[in-house]
């Protein structure tokens, strides 16, 4: 089964710049489908590439867009200058994506996210308009369901009220 | 500290945290209407980011196992 926590604390202890999205920051606003994977909005920089590389040592990561399975190396990957890295890695599938439909480039998605607290440190989640956007924006069906959800979710959080005993 | 004595609103600067929703808009009746279980979506933004992941952690398994029993059968 994926870990998909310990692919984020990973992240969290190798210090990499992203911002969770896509279905798993869904998830972590209340929406309630199931993703086997982790998207992240990441810059891919040679700096942080780095730090993405140290981070997934010893969990074979390759590149899952190949048929080839091609094993992820630095500093080989950096010479192709990425847009988007998709990785599966023995805990777990996350693609690492430069800009996101909607919102932006990692600076934007930065900008439109929150501090979300985990036992492994802090992190960032696309925040639920944001997400929203993204999803109307890639408006697959699949993003369509979730977003309808995320319309209530933003709705409902916007009159929220603090909990009465 | 409980889940239920940490719920503040879910707006607060900078920081996803837990809430109780207001569930009379036109948004929430949309979604209601085309049978999602908003029930547990109301549960799940009452609790911390960290359970609301973890109870996905829960589904994910159960999803998992069904997917290796699927193969099994037909294997």
């Amino acid at each position: 089964m994926p870990d998909l926590e310990k692919l984020l604390q990973r992240l969290i202890e190798n210090h990499v710049k992203f911002v969770i999205v896509g279905g798993y920051a869904a998830i972590a606003h209340g929406v309630t489908l199931t993703t086997f994977d982790v998207d992240v909005c990441s810059p891919l920089d040679f700096e942080n590439l780095e730090k993405i590389h140290t981070a997934m040592t010893g969990l074979r990561p390759y590149h899952h867009e190949t048929p080839q399975k091609i094993p992820f190396l630095m500093p080989d990957d950096f010479k192709r200058n990425l847009r988007n890295l998709y990785l599966h890695t023995d805990l777990g599938q996350i693609d690492f994506l430069g800009e996101i439909l909607g919102v932006g480039d990692y600076a934007n998605v930065f900008k439109q996210s929150l501090i979300a607290e985990l036992p492994f440190g802090q992190t960032r989640i696309l925040d639920c308009a944001a997400l929203l956007k993204a999803k109307e924006a890639t408006a697959r069906p699949k993003d369509l369901l979730a977003a309808q959800m995320l319309r209530a979710i933003l709705e409902g959080s916007s009159g929220s009220k603090p909990k009465i005993p | 500290m409980s889940a239920s004595s940490n719920i503040t609103h879910h707006h607060s600067p900078d920081t996803l945290k837990p809430c109780n929703p207001a569930m009379d808009g036109p948004a929430w009746h949309e979604a209601t209407e085309a049978g999602w279980d908003m029930t547990l979506i109301t549960e799940a933004m009452r609790l911390p980011v960290w359970e609301r992941l973890q109870q996905h952690r829960a589904a994910l398994a159960l999803a998992t196992t069904l997917r290796e029993a699927m193969t099994k059968h037909h294997a």
